[in-house]
């Protein structure tokens, strides 16, 4: 107690609050850039960082890793183009919701998820950090198998409609992951020579391509519709009213808890991801939502404006924010890459994460726990500013205008990671890719998923089959590997239970 | 987008020919697989035949007509000119042309392509959104564009 007390005094002092303060705002503008995401914003922080005491520079850090998972809502609702990977699905029902006249409910309904992910997440990490971690450390090559494959059963909640199109997607990210060198033998696979494509097709890129450059494909797409079809050019949604009734609240309080358990789970397992987690949690919601609302007088479909289908992706990503540093303050084993630049400004300071952490700089390892749950709380207040002020203006801007702007937005932010005009060449290609793929009607959902989990799940398999020399049953051993077991028993479950149930269903039509 | 419902010989079908083209991307990746390493090549391969024979469901499904066809006109003229602008201006980029042209270019491209306002206006609009990005990538946030053919160009 004395020592959540220490990180709560030194979280206090005004210089501390002050950047924390500044790191939220930074943040949320950050994250509803397109293309420039938290990464990339510690890159261009850690340089002013290295000047400041440890205590200001991790505060700053903080409250930037918190809000641009956040901010990255904001532009996925408006204009259905993700600001950072952890709003891609936020986007769908995000961006239905605000054709609909209800943007300002949508980006309430974001950001009160992120909030109340973030807190409740915040608190685990301060009551459990150094139990939790032991769990996490149970995680060897079998689990992480069994971990990518529950990961992926979770496509079976997105493939409403054509099983056969989602499966495709599926496979054609499963592929595109194989692009590089293959995690089992460093052989360079599909690379075509080009040194670009060595460590595989560069990820950051690959995303503001899939959902930003396609976003602008399809904005233009509709502008010449409308042309043809002579009607008047539609503006961009208004935001309008942020209120959130108080039923909505309560009717998504048990998403929102349900999420940031799951955000929790997989924020603590190193290598999972952020991805993962908000995957799982929209399944999770999906699932929910078809069996208590589908099919209801006012309720829009699953993917059209339904309010669970943002409640789950934003509690889950902002719950893993602060469980990714479990695992990196207990252990020195990041949960996720921006966690893993947390290791870089620590040691910039002279600190190793890990057990010693919370003997030698016990300060700054309970402020930067502390930190965390200070950051959501102010960040309510914040993103609701930022809207008013910065996105309304920002948003305001037509439509045809938009699509220079947002092209603008996503190539440049393509090109600053890594600073590499290949980068601008993959964001094109893979917006072409995602456009023709909207078109034939192939959910980009579970191809992002593959792409995501691809790596994980050859290389653990691999692994594990190599070490059990050729054993198969290694993944269902209940004895050896229970985790492994209960997992692989979940994800057959996920593909079987909606299968029983619609047979049932069948006799009854 | 539009749909449409209407008889139509079961080549033009979209889903025949997006069934297709994974028929032939995922042989392709099978075919290469063949060249990588032992441990390397069944992962690769076996998603190769997968998309094949997921790509030939695809085919089979449209011949029936199983679902609406989806018309490509406008989607592929927009695809076209987007890639045509945005190709242009990375290697307007890349070949040293520095910032401020090519994106006044890019943008003044597609106002006038996408909007309803005149020439003159379209250019004012267009500048006003290449100094802004200027000022905000290249000075505010310090992102280093390849170096310029001529010192004045930036």
């Amino acid at each position: 107690m004395d020592a959540i007390l220490l990180g709560f005094e030194t979280l206090a002092t005004p210089m501390v609050a002050l950047m924390l303060i500044i790191g939220v705002f930074a943040g949320m503008i950050v994250g509803s850039i397109p293309g420039i995401n938290d990464n990339i914003a510690f890159a261009v922080f850690i340089p002013f960082s290295f000047s400041m005491p440890p205590e200001q520079a991790l505060a700053l850090m903080v409250g930037v890793y918190c809000a641009a998972a956040t901010g990255g809502a904001i532009p996925a609702i408006v204009i259905k183009v993700p600001g950072t990977a952890s709003s891609l699905l936020t986007a769908e029902d995000g961006n239905a919701m605000a054709r609909k006249g209800k943007a300002g409910q949508a980006l309430s309904i974001a950001i009160t998820s992120s909030v109340v992910g973030g807190i409740l997440s915040s608190i685990v990490l301060l009551m459990f950090a150094p139990s939790l971690a032991k769990v996490a450390l149970k995680f060897g090559y079998v689990e992480n198998f069994a971990l990518a494959v529950l990961g992926l059963s979770s496509v079976v909640g997105l493939l409403r409609g054509n099983v056969i199109k989602g499966a495709i997607a599926a496979v054609i990210g499963l592929l595109v992951a194989n692009v590089g060198f293959s995690p089992v033998t460093g052989f360079p696979r599909y690379t075509f020579d080009n040194v670009n494509l060595i460590e595989g097709i560069p990820f950051v890129p690959l995303l503001v391509g899939l959902f930003g450059v396609a976003a602008m494909l399809d904005l233009m797409a509709d502008i010449f519709h409308d042309r043809k079809a002579r009607t008047p050019l539609t503006g961009l949604p208004e935001i309008g009213s942020l209120r959130l009734p108080s039923g909505l609240i309560r009717r998504l309080a048990p998403v929102w808890a349900g999420s940031a358990a799951i955000g929790n789970i997989i924020g603590m397992l190193p290598g999972a991801g952020m991805l993962m987690a908000i995957f799982l949690a929209y399944d999770q919601a999906a699932r929910r939502f078809r069996r208590l609302f589908e099919g209801k007088p006012g309720e829009a479909d699953w993917g059209q404006g339904a309010p669970e289908g943002i409640a789950a992706p934003e509690a889950a990503n902002n719950a893993v924010t602060a469980s990714s540093m479990v695992p990196l303050l207990s252990l020195g084993i990041p949960g996720n890459s921006t966690s893993a630049l947390f290791i870089g400004a620590l040691a910039l300071h002279g600190m190793v994460p890990g057990p010693l952490l919370f003997t030698q700089h016990g300060n700054i390892a309970w402020m930067i726990i502390v930190a965390f749950l200070a950051a959501n709380l102010i960040m309510w207040p914040i993103a609701f500013a930022v809207i008013r002020t910065v996105s309304k203006s920002i948003f305001a801007i037509p439509k045809e205008i938009m699509v220079g702007v947002i092209a603008l937005l996503c190539l440049m932010g393509a090109y600053s990671d890594g600073a590499n005009m290949f980068n601008m060449w993959v964001a094109i290609v893979a917006g072409l890719v995602a456009f023709a793929m909207r078109l034939a009607k192939i959910p980009l959902g579970p191809a992002i998923l593959g792409l995501v989990l691809g790596p994980q799940l050859e290389a653990s398999l691999n692994n594990s089959l190599t070490i059990s020399r050729g054993n198969w049953l290694v993944f269902i051993d209940p004895v050896a590997h229970p985790i492994s077991a209960a997992m692989i028993l979940v994800s057959a479950l996920l593909w079987v239970v909606p299968m029983l149930m619609n047979l049932r269903r069948k006799p009854v039509a | 987008m539009s749909h449409s419902t209407d008889p139509k010989p079961a080549w033009a079908h979209s889903d025949a020919w997006t069934g297709l083209a994974l028929m032939v991307t995922g042989g392709i990746a099978a075919w290469l697989a063949r060249g990588f390493d032992q441990m390397s090549r069944s992962y690769p391969l076996v998603l190769g035949w997968v998309l094949v024979g997921l790509g030939a469901l695809l085919l089979l499904n449209a011949l029936r007509h199983k679902t609406p066809s989806v018309s490509f006109r406008i989607p592929g003229q927009v695809a076209l000119l987007a890639a045509l602008i945005l190709g242009l201006w990375t290697m307007a980029l890349s070949g040293g042309l520095g910032y401020l042209l090519p994106t006044f270019v890019m943008q003044l491209c597609f106002i006038l392509l996408c909007g309803s306002c005149g020439l003159a206006q379209s250019a004012i609009i267009a500048a006003t959104i290449t100094g802004v990005s200027y000022l905000a990538f290249i000075v505010g946030l310090g992102v280093r564009l390849p170096a310029t053919l001529l010192p004045w160009l930036v």
